[in-house]
């Protein structure tokens, strides 16, 4: 199965990268909100979880969440948000869009993870 | 809205209070962006946005209260080889004398535990640093069959990470662990490094909460337990808890490893034992 990493920033989409492949899935990556729903339309049904570095100056935020969950295919496919230190009400805010997990871009990797597995097995 | 750095230490200390009172569980310093992490998580999944919100929904969940701060507030931070010098001094002190035993026949097999595993770095530095030793000694293959490894964590998710061995290879170079053991130990495929089979079978995973009863790790009792940066996450009650269910859990002259730093708390189940470069507690 896949998943998808949508970020905006090289370093941390090599990051979701590696975390993706440690759990024996295969990474596809977006930059923005545009990608996100073509690999979303491409790559279906293969997609088992979303992991999305929220950006409220871009695309990958709020709109986004709601877009997905609310659409008749991927409306189930978990998601988990990676929020910046200070930025709960991010958090709250993709939590009430529908996101599954809020994780911290300072999070262990361990954690990180673990939040993905979790999630992963809320889908299966 | 309101973030938990902007949390008085009156409000981080009526928090910390409660998770001590109703989950047994000790956040320690408040402060530490590890709690704070756990305790945005939790904000935001609660929803609330102040303080006296976040609290009232808090103390109301009630039995699934501790699992839900356990999950959100325990930071899973682990490494590879992570306080060496207890490595070092059980390849080099300790399981020297238990090989002795082994030797005149007075035991089977010498049990290790890793208590509080995480994803599966320390029982697998363990597993490294024995291997080097005993090969050292001409032993290695001694091993698979006298050596029984059990490495437990409350966290399913991590123990599935740690059953899987999967590593990213990039952050084995960074952590401390020596280039001639990735070369050894593990087998590196792209930007995944698997711990090579031989070294992943010698340690069986199991799920396992420290306050219930160890007589569910069946197979015996322990020589050897390594329970190092676990306790600070307790109160004082469950320490003593956990300390006495590990007491009933190792062999008479069983002895016990906490992490570099970390003290044990008052109590007349161990005593200190002094090690080349560390210390370790036998069972009194």
């Amino acid at each position: 199965m896949q998943i998808l990493a949508a970020e905006r920033t090289e370093t941390l989409r090599e990051t979701l990268r590696e975390a993706i492949e440690v759990l024996g899935h295969q990474p596809v990556e977006a930059v923005d909100a545009t990608e996100v729903w073509d690999a979303l339309t491409s790559h279906y049904p293969d997609v088992a979880l979303i992991v999305m570095g929220w950006d409220p100056s871009g695309s990958i935020n709020a709109d986004l969440i709601r877009r997905i969950v609310g659409h008749e295919r991927f409306g189930k496919t978990p998601i988990v948000v990676l929020f910046g230190e200070n930025e709960t009400a991010h958090a709250i805010e993709a939590f009430q869009a529908g996101a599954t997990e809020c994780v911290s871009r300072a999070a262990t990797r361990q954690d990180l993870l673990t939040r993905m597995l979790e999630c992963l097995g809320r889908a299966a | 809205m309101i973030t938990p750095t902007l949390l008085t230490q009156e409000q981080l200390s009526r928090l910390s209070d409660l998770l001590e009172a109703r989950c047994g569980l000790r956040i320690g310093d408040a402060s530490h962006p590890a709690v704070l992490e756990g305790l945005t998580r939790l904000m935001a999944h609660t929803g609330t946005t102040t303080f006296d919100a976040f609290y009232a929904r808090a103390t109301e969940l009630g039995s699934a209260l501790r699992d839900q701060l356990a999950n959100a507030m325990i930071s899973r931070e682990t490494a590879w080889f992570r306080d060496p010098e207890g490595l070092a001094a059980i390849a080099a002190s300790v399981v020297p004398a238990l090989e002795e035993r082994l030797a005149c026949g007075s035991s089977d097999r010498i049990r290790i535990w890793s208590a509080g595993c995480s994803t599966g770095q320390e029982p697998y530095s363990l597993v490294m640093a024995l291997l080097s030793q005993l090969t050292g000694q001409g032993l290695g293959e001694r091993l698979p069959g006298h050596y029984e490894i059990i490495a437990t964590d409350i966290s399913p998710s991590a123990i599935f990470l740690a059953v899987a061995g999967r590593y990213d290879a990039r952050t084995l170079h960074t952590d401390g662990l020596p280039a001639d053991y990735v070369q050894r130990f593990f087998q590196e495929c792209g930007r995944v490094a698997c711990i090579r089979d031989a070294i992943r079978r010698s340690v069986r995973f199991r799920q396992h909460d420290l306050l219930d009863p160890a007589d569910r790790l069946a197979g015996g009792p322990f020589d050897i337990v390594l329970l190092r940066h676990v306790l600070e996450y307790y109160t004082q009650e469950h320490q003593q808890q956990i300390l006495a269910r590990i007491s009933g859990a190792v062999t008479a002259d069983g002895v016990l490893f906490l992490g570099t730093g970390e003290t044990l708390p008052a109590c007349d189940l161990f005593q200190e034992v002094p090690l080349e470069g560390c210390v370790c507690f036998r069972r009194r």
